[in-house]
């Protein structure tokens, strides 16, 4: 099989990674159906060999599943020098459980933390306007700006994985500079606080136009506009939820509680 | 909704929800994503984005690491909107499926807090395939298969939860359910707001994260009004979120190493 087909073969494969995730081994059944065929064709006409070089990658094996096709090249780099016989087969575990870890917190960092928060902010404006189509736009730029870098992450760690071996770590982070994070964490921040007022205008908007009777609330036509006194409240709001969050006061799903259960309660006395 | 419709959304959502493990974190399975996935097939997309965006900001931190599991995002909004959209026939006239949600999503909430037990237990049968099967694609295949067995049939179950319990909630509240409603969307909507915020207050974040606010409220009071008192309020608020945050940024550059204490000799 040419390169360009093994390749295609373990990228599309490794979209598996986590299916058969396991708490004794993790990620290994996925590690091992990506590569199975790719070992095969390395070790064609060895049969002894190719069992050992199955067990290999089927021994316990975790990383970010973005990054998971990046270490499978690697393997299958290693295992080609395997092969050849200039490189002792022992090393292939010893790389693998030595570069998926740091490629792991790369990814948590990244992706998890940063990436998908950043996205999302980015596309809110247009997901809490009322028409359908801004909101389909919406939905589209999150899931385009996300996998952007999913994607190429996936298809370069598998490219140079598979072209330069363990060297290919030093060459793939230089995609994620740290210096970046920071900018990253003050724009998703400028974003979200630009978002707040407005979304809760979006909402109130729209929560009178579903619920007309909330105009009940209003007290007899002594307050000009309701709306500015419900913004001011829903920031307020805001200002005492991240109090009580961040001072660990209480967690989120007890505010929650509590504030459905005060709102029932603020009902009734209304 | 009728009966069947029940059963082919939490058939879609359970699809979906493969997204979280199974396959692609193409983030499909993300609160937003997937609730506009589902209003677009079986409702209106609109209340569908409203909730989407509140249980996405909720379930910021929600993704399973290692041997960790996270609370279900997807069934949290499978949970909510199949059950305003199955129940909405029997709901008291006057309300709207809308003012469901946040009785919905504590429903919600609740299921996907379940629905970790039985994700652990899966990894052990997991396990168990492992060591059973001789071929890795059939394990990879069975394992999947399990996990859109549960997903679907959790899903549907607690889709039925809540379609029976929110008109019963609802009705109790009698004259009180509409303003309820009402006070708990402000406080749904505000309290993720304020859990993603707590998520980026490190440093100088917060001082952009007051910038971006002060600008909101400016942004919002000019387009609804001209009016100058409000415009000069929410210049202030503007003001004095800056000032704070620039505060806390001036105290922690300024930060110098504590006085040395005196030595022994040195007193007196």
């Amino acid at each position: 099989m040419n390169p360009a087909l093994m390749k295609w073969d373990i990228f599309l494969k490794s979209f598996l990674i986590q299916a058969a995730w396991n708490p004794e081994r993790m990620q290994n059944v996925g590690f091992l159906f990506a590569l199975r065929r790719s070992l095969k064709i390395v070790w064609a006409g060895r049969p002894d060999q190719f069992e050992a070089a199955i067990a290999r990658a089927s021994s316990f094996f975790n990383t970010h599943p973005y990054f998971a096709p990046a270490v499978m090249g690697v393997t299958v780099h290693l295992e080609k020098k395997v092969a050849d016989g200039s490189i002792q087969a022992e090393l292939v575990e010893s790389v693998k459980s030595r570069i998926s870890p740091p490629l792991n917190a790369l990814g948590s960092l990244w992706f998890w933390d940063h990436l998908k928060l950043l996205s999302f902010l980015i596309a809110m404006p247009l997901l809490v306007l009322r028409e359908p189509i801004p909101i389909a736009a919406g939905a589209a730029l999150f899931f385009c700006l996300f996998n952007y870098h999913h994607l190429r992450t996936r298809w370069v760690g598998l490219s140079l994985g598979m072209a330069c071996g363990e060297e290919m770590v030093g060459r793939l982070v230089r995609f994620f500079p740290s210096r970046v994070l920071p900018a990253i964490r003050r724009t998703s921040a400028f974003l979200l606080g630009l978002t707040t007022p407005l979304a809760m205008a979006c909402l109130f908007e729209r929560l009178q136009d579903r619920m007309p009777h909330i105009a009940g609330l209003d007290t007899a036509g002594r307050i000009p506009d309701q709306f500015y006194i419900r913004l001011g409240i829903g920031l307020a709001l805001v200002a005492v939820s991240i109090t009580v969050i961040h001072r660990r006061w209480l967690s989120v799903y007890q505010l929650l509680a509590v504030a459905l259960a005060l709102s029932i309660g603020i009902a009734q006395w209304l | 909704m009728t009966f069947t419709d029940t059963i082919f959304f939490s058939l879609l959502a359970a699809v979906l929800s493969l997204d979280q493990m199974a396959f692609c974190q193409m983030l499909i399975s993300r609160p937003i994503l997937s609730a506009l996935l589902l209003g677009a097939v079986f409702g209106d997309i609109r209340e569908a984005a409203l909730v989407g965006v509140c249980l996405e900001l909720l379930f910021v931190r929600s993704i399973p690491l290692k041997e960790r599991t996270a609370a279900d995002p997807t069934l949290a909004t499978a949970a909510v909107l199949g059950g305003i959209w199955g129940s909405s026939s029997s709901l008291p006239a006057s309300l709207h499926p809308i003012a469901a949600v946040p009785f919905a999503a504590a429903l919600g909430l609740l299921a996907s807090f379940l629905s970790k037990w039985f994700d652990l237990r899966l990894r052990d049968v997991n396990t168990a395939l492992f060591h059973k099967l001789h071929r890795v694609g059939s394990v990879q295949f069975t394992a999947i298969c399990a996990l859109f067995a549960k997903s679907a049939g959790f899903y549907l179950l607690a889709i039925l939860a809540v379609q029976g319990a929110l008109p019963k909630i609802m009705s109790s509240l009698g004259p009180a359910a509409v303003p309820a409603a009402a006070v708990a969307w402000v406080a749904l909507f505000s309290i993720c707001v304020a859990y993603a915020s707590t998520l980026l207050f490190q440093g100088l974040a917060a001082v952009w994260w007051g910038v971006g606010l002060g600008l909101g409220c400016a942004g919002v009071v000019f387009v609804r009004s001209s009016a100058l008192p409000l415009s000069v309020v929410s210049m202030g608020i503007l003001i004095v979120f800056v000032f704070h945050a620039f505060g806390e940024t001036i105290r922690h550059l300024r930060k110098r190493p504590a006085p040395r204490a005196a030595a022994v000799g040195e007193i007196g």
